[in-house]
């Protein structure tokens, strides 16, 4: 696994860094945290736990009780779009600087939607890429009672390392940092009835106009609109300036959200575009990340042929 | 091109104000760039009034944040005025807040 990714230069090559911990029932689930803290309590080493609501009061009790160093975020709130974590994790990292910092995050929940499920999937891919060179030790709970097995399946393709039973073990089915190709396949179409425009730079005002105008007909609120339509100005702008100058915005909703689609003949080769803070004088990506930072999902599918990038506001 | 910004030239005895209003986004990012290449400060500082900018989005604020380097090598001071909650949003998303400090008044 070092060959392909070493997290931490400096650590043994033995040293797992990103972890999936499959677990059954709530015990386990404690069990494995406490496991993969005891090290960071040891050492007096920063803890980092993202987990959905309960789950993170359960686990701040006990971390608290060890004597931990820890900070806890709720996931489904710094988690809503998966492609906010891992520059999340960053902000974590530079909090800590020189120090190990050893990180828990469940992106992945049984009532989350099959999109948004895809979606955290291909952020665990991409961890295996993220923070290079960083001292960081991750671990990702699974609950195995109520997912899925292909979701399963898929965290076996993202983790150099499995906890199953207690036991940690190499997965046989790490490849290296690539998307599973389950959840990269292209999106179903847009419904028939979506509002269509192709656009170029002299269609930047009625790109906007549109999105506006139908987000706010199917009610979402006033600062979400605008949230929505910057959103979708900034993937234009890019369509224009990167994506040969044209491409197609399609626009629809469904019960639960509001749906934008561009589409242009553009790739985007960095998969990590949109997923890094901010530097001063950043010359570029600011683009991406404000959409990523501004919508509640952000389906992103791109190959050299063209690419479709899709994103949600949640009604 | 047709586009939603208007930037207005308003010479005061001791600043020179741009007042800019309505969109600014790439399409129309080259008016205000011109406008303000246009300038000519003779000394005195320089001020963009953003109370009628109604949208503003990476590519406007790259505009604003050149302007800004600009100014500082030709040691003219540069401020915005009345920036608003949209702006101010767009700043915080992209951590750029800081590099705006000293120059935002009111």
């Amino acid at each position: 696994m070092c060959e392909t990714r070493p997290m931490a230069p400096g650590l043994p090559c033995s040293d797992p860094t990103h972890v999936a911990l499959f677990y059954r029932g709530e015990r386990e689930y404690v069990d494995g945290v406490v496991q993969f803290a005891a090290p960071a309590i040891a050492a007096h080493e920063p803890v980092a736990v993202a987990v959905p609501g309960p789950k993170a009061q359960l686990l701040e009790g006990t971390l608290r009780e060890l004597g931990a160093t820890s900070e806890i975020f709720d996931m489904v709130e710094l988690g809503r779009n998966p492609a906010r974590i891992i520059p999340a994790v960053e902000t974590m990292l530079t909090r800590h600087p020189g120090r190990r910092l050893h990180y828990v995050g469940e992106p992945i929940w049984a009532s989350r939607s099959a999109e948004e499920i895809a979606e955290a999937t291909r952020h665990e891919a991409l961890i295996n890429l993220a923070w290079p060179g960083a001292d960081i030790r991750v671990l990702c709970p699974y609950d195995t009672r109520t997912l899925d097995m292909a979701v399963l399946e898929d965290a076996e393709l993202t983790h150099p390392h499995m906890i199953v039973g207690g036991v940690i073990r190499p997965s046989t089915r790490y490849r290296g940092p690539s998307i599973p190709p389950g959840v990269d396949r292209p999106l179903p179409p847009p419904p028939g009835n979506a509002a269509e425009l192709g656009f170029g730079l002299e269609e930047l005002v009625s790109v906007r106009a549109l999105v506006a105008g139908r987000a706010t007909v199917a009610g979402l609120a006033a600062d979400r609109v605008s949230d929505l339509v910057l959103a979708v100005d900034e993937l234009a702008t890019n369509t224009i300036r990167h994506g040969a100058g044209r491409g197609v915005l399609r626009v629809w909703s469904s019960v639960t959200d509001v749906i934008c689609q561009i589409e242009d003949p553009g790739h985007i080769t960095d998969p990590l575009a949109g997923r890094r803070v901010p530097v001063l004088d950043a010359v570029g990506g600011l683009g991406l990340w404000t959409v990523n930072q501004l919508c509640d999902l952000v389906e992103l599918r791109t190959r050299p042929a063209g690419t479709v990038v899709r994103v949600h506001a949640n009604l | 091109m047709e586009t939603n910004l208007t930037v207005d030239l308003r010479d005061q005895q001791d600043a020179t104000v741009l007042i800019v209003s309505g969109e600014l986004d790439m399409a129309s990012s080259p008016q205000l760039v011109a406008a303000l290449e246009r300038l000519d400060p003779g000394g005195r500082p320089v001020i963009l009034d953003l109370s009628s900018l109604e949208f503003i989005d990476v590519t406007g604020l790259r505009v604003l944040l050149e302007a800004r380097e600009r100014a500082r090598e030709d040691g003219v001071a540069l401020k915005l005025v009345n920036v608003s909650r949209g702006v101010r949003k767009l700043l915080k998303l992209t951590r750029t807040t800081e590099l705006l400090d000293g120059l935002e008044s009111r």
